[in-house]
């Protein structure tokens, strides 16, 4: 097994994946870096890379003309980014900066939408891992937009 | 226990003599403003003579009877809950002197009370606010020092109304404990009389000095078959000892719903209760400089206020609210205070503006007593469980407002 | 007999007498939130366990609960308290030198004792920090004898509304693995951002027991993700707050289900409460 097998298989993402897609994934991925302050994705860019963070602090920004630039989630290690390259348009949605210096193992979204277009396994085991990270997301945002720490309304 | 018989209008004369000559402030009930309620007392004359009660959801009537019975009513919205623990009462007052606070409280009540013509629901009543008032860890000074001493001339209820469940209720129209004298108003072939018999050792040291005859074992027999007649009017309703239990897992009946869409949540049934202890408190800057007072007052749950947190009342819904009343009574006392907060006394459901009648919304919320089959076997937790999962699959919710309204400001600790 | 045997006498203390404390430090922790240091200039308090809580009183305007974040020199008790209200503004505006009323210390404690040499984690939302802060300095004591582990979770709404910076750092330098994560910041924040709940999940670790105390919200879901992670749900223990009025256990105010919270908490067991917390009442 490769090292780069045995590091997909060591992510929290992918665990319990059958080593056999891991191999086919490993065809895919290789190790990616990025300096503290360094845009890892931009909003409206092709997102034709799906990040798997190892070590490292990435911010999720929202920014606009009439407020301060906001991180509103943050994604630590053993954690993924993200699932617009998953659906059309493919673009980013969001900005992504790094926080640190930050390290992901990188798969060409292209070719892993191809993989699992092609492969009713991999497309179903990458299927429900990202429903349970947008899931996790959504619920994480529905509760942040409560304010709970706020003063009551 | 001693028993003597009594002339209704002597026995009572004396009766009322003897206990203002003994220091107490005797109150009964008297008939003022077109209903029964309870006053002081200074002649045995001040006793309603002649007048029966009728009682229905919604409805309380009283209608002169032409006859000279002196205890043939069932007592009106009035409780002794309002003499041991007012309505409306200044707790504390303190003068802010230099560095410190000079407390003082107002003076307690000079006489001990004699309360006369409590049912036994009342006596109980009384037990079960004792128990709330003067719990072992802050007893209250105030309650204390009202109810300390408080003499109890207690009553055989003779006529029950339709609104009265004690005997659903673990209680009786005969008491049978809790007072100092019992007093069973007996009109046969005998002739009109009052059966007179001592719980306590001053209730003995007082009927000695009551001008009566011995009572004959005739006497006594017939006491004990007025209540029981009264027993069979008063048929169980239901079981109040299993209520905690058939309660448990109700929240999310829909009957709760279906109550508050009759309820006007006017908070009648708390201020008429017997054992409602619900209250508030209030503090007053006084205009004399550096003082403050802080007064309470009766409260009801069914305030919105009564539950604010941050704000803001947690118990929002009328639905809320009524299911908070009543497995409060019902249930979830008992857990509190070991005995159940309702004796059964019928004052909710006659005041209640909408007739809401406490049986029979327990009744549709427990079910009938053929489809429960559970009266012997204890309830699991599974049990409860599964019940509440029966209700959620019932199809009812709750109106759907936003979550963010359960926020608070996080723990007590923070204001 | 219906005779009473307590005597005015036997009764005792008025428990709804407030004792004389005087205001003699005020921090401002932020822009709505005081933390007060009062002395007693009449009756101490009894000895205040880590989770308890006193009546604070403005004087002739009303009382609010308020659970002791601190201890001090003679007496001294610190209270943190949010101007949210009539009572809370009356107390957070006053100066130096006020004589407020204090009364108490009343209801349940965190559980210190039954947390030794066990690995404990604490989470705290906003204000719950203040209930929590002699718990956690109970649980550093005893994890410094016994080698446990101390995890403290911070979810606050932005950097800004952190409180106590210095205890903070008094407890990351006695060990204690402080991890704090905000609702949204900017990029000069090293923390997280997202919620306690996400932080409880990422760090995905089976403590052995959990003491939680933030907005209800907060708790519920910091609970399951908890018990989730593995900590057993009747060692999962938040303290909740509702309307105390009395304190004592008189006023009905503060009941939930069967618990009269003044009394039976503010600190309670999640296999208690969790399923009382999620009737809807509205």
């Amino acid at each position: 097994m490769s090292t780069l097998e045995s590091e997909l298989l060591e992510h929290p993402f992918l665990a319990g994946l059958d080593p056999t897609l891991a191999a086919r994934l490993a065809s895919l991925t290789q190790r990616v870096e990025f300096p503290a302050g360094a845009w890892i994705a931009r909003v409206g860019m092709p997102a034709d890379q799906f990040l798997m963070v190892t070590d490292g602090r990435a911010g999720i920004e929202i920014a606009a003309a009439d407020m301060n630039p906001l991180i509103v989630t943050t994604v630590h290690p053993g954690e993924v980014l993200g699932w617009s390259w998953f659906v059309e348009p493919h673009e980013w949605q969001f900005d992504v900066v790094a926080l640190s210096e930050l390290t992901a193992l990188a798969i060409d979204a292209k070719e892993l939408l191809r993989a699992c277009a092609a492969d009713d396994e991999l497309g179903y085991q990458i299927g429900t891992r990202l429903i349970r990270v947008v899931a996790s997301r959504l619920g994480a945002a529905r509760y942040q937009l409560m304010d709970v720490y706020g003063s009551a309304r | 226990m001693n028993a003597i018989q009594l002339d209704p209008q002597g026995g009572l004369d004396a009766l009322v003599e003897l206990l203002l000559a003994d220091g107490f402030r005797v109150v009964g009930p008297v008939v003022t403003g077109g209903v029964i309620a309870y006053d002081d007392l200074s002649s045995g004359d001040d006793l309603p003579t002649g007048w029966a009660v009728e009682q229905a959801p919604g409805r309380w009537r009283m209608h002169e009877t032409g006859d000279q019975t002196r205890f043939g009513y069932t007592p009106g919205a009035a409780s002794w809950k309002q003499y041991v623990f007012p309505a409306h009462q200044e707790v504390l007052r303190i003068r802010r002197t230099d560095g410190s606070f000079a407390v003082t409280r107002p003076p307690a009540p000079e006489r001990p009370f004699a309360f006369i013509g409590v049912r036994d629901c009342e006596v109980t009543a009384l037990e079960v606010l004792d128990r709330v008032q003067l719990d072992p860890d802050y007893p209250d000074p105030r309650y204390a020092e009202r109810r300390r001493d408080a003499f109890i001339v207690a009553v055989t209820c003779a006529v029950p109304s339709a609104t009265c469940w004690c005997t659903s209720m673990d209680g009786g129209p005969v008491p049978q404990h809790g007072f100092d004298l019992l007093l069973t108003e007996l009109n046969d072939s005998d002739g009109h009389r009052l059966l007179a018999e001592s719980g306590t050792d001053r209730g003995a040291e007082l009927l000695a000095r009551l001008p009566g005859s011995l009572a004959t074992p005739l006497d006594r027999s017939a006491a004990v078959a007025v209540g029981a007649a009264d027993t069979d009017i008063l048929a169980p309703k239901l079981s109040g000892k299993e209520l905690p239990t058939l309660l448990a897992g109700t929240e999310l009946h829909p009957h709760w719903e279906e109550v508050a869409d009759r309820c006007l949540a006017c908070s009648n049934c708390t201020m008429v209760c017997p054992t409602c202890f619900c209250s508030t408190f209030t503090d007053h800057p006084e205009l004399e400089p550096d003082v403050a007072s802080r007064t309470q007052e009766w409260a009801s749950c069914f305030q919105l206020d009564h539950s604010n947190l941050g704000g803001r009342p947690v118990r929002a819904s009328v639905s809320a609210r009524y299911r908070q009343w009543l497995t409060h009574k019902l249930a979830t006392w008992t857990e509190q205070f070991g005995t159940s907060g309702c004796v059964g006394c019928g004052r909710c459901t006659t005041w209640c503006p909408a007739g809401i009648d406490i049986v029979q919304e327990t009744l549709a919320l427990i079910g009938p007593a053929a489809d429960r089959d559970n009266t012997d076997r204890d309830i699991t937790d599974r049990d409860i469980t599964d019940r509440a999962s029966d209700h959620r699959d019932s199809g009812h919710r709750a109106s759907d407002h936003r979550a963010s309204d359960h926020r608070d400001s996080g723990g007590p600790g923070t204001a | 007999m219906a005779v009473l045997a307590r005597t005015p006498a036997e009764v005792g203390l008025d428990p709804l007498q407030p004792e004389p404390y005087e205001v003699v430090a005020r921090v401002v922790e932020t822009a709505d939130v005081v933390t007060l240091t009062l002395e007693p200039r009449g009756r101490q308090l009894a000895d205040v366990e880590p989770g308890q809580f006193v009546m604070l009183w403005g004087f002739g305007v009303g009382e609010i609960p308020i659970s002791v974040s601190g201890l001090g020199p003679n007496g001294a008790i610190n209270l943190t308290v949010r101007n949210v209200g009539a009572v809370s503004a009356s107390v957070v505006n006053c100066e130096l030198g006020a004589l407020l009323g204090v009364r108490g210390p009343f209801g349940t404690a965190w559980p210190v004792a039954e947390a030794t040499g066990l690995d404990a984690v604490v989470v705290a939302g906003g204000l719950g920090l203040a209930p929590l802060r002699l718990a956690i300095d109970a649980l550093v004591a005893s994890a410094s004898l016994t080698s446990s582990r101390v995890t403290l979770i911070i979810g606050s709404r932005e950097p800004a509304q952190l409180l106590y910076p210095e205890h903070l750092q008094r407890w990351i330098d006695a060990g204690v693995n402080v991890v704090v994560t905000v609702d949204a910041a900017d990029r000069t924040w090293t923390g997280a951002v997202g919620t306690a709940t996400a932080l409880i999940e990422r760090l995905a670790e089976p403590h052995q027991i959990a003491f939680v105390c933030g907005p209800e919200i907060m708790m519920t879901t910091a609970a399951r993700a908890l018990i989730a992670s593995g900590t057993p749900a009747d060692h999962v223990y938040l303290s909740l707050e509702r309307n105390m009025h009395c304190a004592i256990g008189h006023c009905g105010r503060c009941q939930l289900g069967p618990l009269i919270l003044c009394r039976d908490g503010a600190v309670v067991r999640w296999s208690d409460v969790g399923d009382l917390m999620e009737v809807r009442q509205r």
